[in-house]
């Protein structure tokens, strides 16, 4: 089986802080390491469960974050900007997994908790209040693709259970607070992770896309003013919130 | 048995200066590994000692000092912010450890002596005693029946450990001859006497008593300069132009008044 894996930062084992996640800090680089080991041992997983291809796409930020030289070198690596979608030609693969994700903005006692952009306040897909969890689920969903995994903190974890029943998650973390949490020592981190990632490849064919009703509506409340853009297709809702309607999750996310 | 312990980093094996202690000074990457050293050797300790659940803190600063890929897997470690509760689920333990802890404010010749804030607090009283750290964090941990079982640091905060809490194991890893200096034992004979004291610790857990403050708890906070006591809060009692009062039904809730 194919499995293309998505990893963001935040819910990375070892990770409590922003000051982790971003580029400038001092912490930033030894922070890189953990986000490779924590895909090292979502790799070996794989392998371990019968994946042959593996794609995995550094989804924090730019992109930019992989140390490609710690890297597993039995997959490929998508790093920077994709003009090719969001999953580059993730209709090929049979599984999504979703590595060191966060829960969505204004949850509390989440790791550092935000949706797309700390500008975002509120968002919501079809009228469901939704984070990025809900977005790459929905986007490989619609190309017939179920996520099998997710890793994160207890609080992407929870919110990956109520959106995708079937999902198989990984805690590596329970969060305090947004800039704290209480970690999983990193052997222990790692062995649920390759365990978790085992399961979801050997067991990828029990589980369910998940499937937006189109049109997709999605609206979005920021976090300050005078920022809605003028664009033909955007309903505007106030001075904060605007809405936007497609027929996928990915072009209305393209849209927003 | 359950085990929470609470790092702190001027007590620890192998510091005695301020710049091992602040994370943009150019002493503290080294210091941040001795730190990581004094946890492990606590947490093999507590494992040979019988413990079962060990909840470590990172709690110097912002929490976040340790290093987290070097840190012993037999535990769980709590960085950052912990949220509202300074010991979350404290409940659930036998017994607490404060790890690396210094002496309050004021004391002669104690290695980096403070009170919370070495630039905020002068002389900081529970219930008309002046006390530091120890009696902060044994307090709280005593309002949910946890008994302070070890502390670790240089002598004086051992002694002030003994003034306070008879029953309790000090362990001294340095002798302090200034507030920026000390004789500092061997690193392998600090940990070694650190592993020791927390195996016996978590061994004997049965015989110690639960530090209990008085309710209500009292606080008074002398600040070392003007303009700083929150005279605009109600529940505040304003004693002087430096010194404020709080008072609360347990010792966690007073402290968050401050």
């Amino acid at each position: 089986m194919n499995v293309f894996v998505m990893v963001d930062m935040e819910g990375i084992s070892g990770i409590c802080c922003t000051k982790q996640t971003h580029f400038v800090e001092p912490e930033y680089q030894r922070a890189r390491q953990y986000l490779a080991w924590d895909v090292n041992a979502c790799l070996e997983g794989c392998m371990a469960g019968g994946a042959r291809k593996i794609v995995v796409r550094d989804a924090h930020g730019r992109g930019f974050n992989f140390p490609l030289d710690m890297l597993d070198p039995r997959a490929e690596y998508i790093q920077g900007a994709s003009a090719a979608g969001r999953m580059p030609n993730i209709g090929a693969f049979d599984g999504l997994i979703l590595v060191g994700y966060h829960g969505m903005a204004g949850t509390a006692g989440a790791v550092i908790d935000h949706t797309w952009s700390y500008s975002w306040q509120n968002f919501y897909i079809n009228g469901r209040k939704s984070g990025e969890i809900a977005l790459e689920a929905g986007i490989a969903g619609e190309n017939g693709v179920p996520v099998l995994m997710v890793s994160g903190d207890d609080k992407a974890c929870r919110e990956a259970k109520a959106l995708l029943k079937d999902v198989i998650t990984v805690q590596v973390k329970k969060g305090l607070d947004s800039e704290g949490a209480q970690l999983l020592s990193k052997a222990r981190a790692h062995q649920l992770i390759r365990e978790g990632a085992e399961q979801a490849c050997r067991q990828y064919k029990r589980f369910k896309p998940c499937k937006f009703k189109a049109p997709v509506t999605m609206r979005l409340e920021m976090t300050t003013r005078n920022r809605i853009p003028d664009r033909p297709g955007v309903k505007v809702i106030d001075g904060r919130t605007y809405e936007v309607r497609a027929r996928t999750v990915e072009q209305a996310l393209n849209m927003l | 048995m359950n085990v929470f312990v609470m790092v702190d980093m001027e007590g620890i094996s192998g510091i005695c200066r301020r710049t091992q202690v602040i994370s943009t000074e150019p002493h503290y990457q080294a210091a941040r590994k001795l730190l990581t050293m004094d946890a492990n050797a606590c947490v093999e300790g507590c494992l040979a000692g019988g413990a079962k659940k060990i909840v470590v803190r990172d709690a110097h600063g912002s929490g976040f000092n340790f290093i987290w890929e070097d840190l012993h897997a037999g535990a769980e470690y709590i960085q950052g912010s912990s949220g509202r509760e300074r010991m979350p689920n404290i409940d659930d333990f036998d017994g607490l450890i404060l790890l690396g802890y210094h002496a309050m404010a004021g004391v002669p010749e104690a290695i980096l002596e403070h009170t919370m804030s070495s630039a905020g607090w002068q002389n900081f009283y529970i219930n008309g005693v002046k006390s530091g750290e120890l009696a902060i964090d044994a307090g709280i941990a005593g309002d949910h029946g946890v008994p302070l079982l070890l502390v670790s640091g240089d002598d004086k905060v051992c002694k002030e450990a003994k003034k306070f809490f008879k029953d309790v194991i000090t362990v001294e890893v340095k002798k302090g001859f200034d507030v920026e200096g000390g004789q500092l034992l061997p690193l392998p004979v600090a940990h070694e006497r650190i592993r020791k004291g927390c195996e016996q610790a978590c061994r004997e857990y049965k015989r110690f008593k639960p530090y209990k403050i008085k309710k209500p708890v009292t606080m008074r906070l002398e600040l070392v300069s003007r303009g700083r006591v929150p005279v605009h809060r109600p529940e505040v009692k304003i004693i002087d132009g430096r010194t404020y009062e709080v008072k609360a039904r347990s010792v966690e809730e007073a402290l968050r008044m401050l």
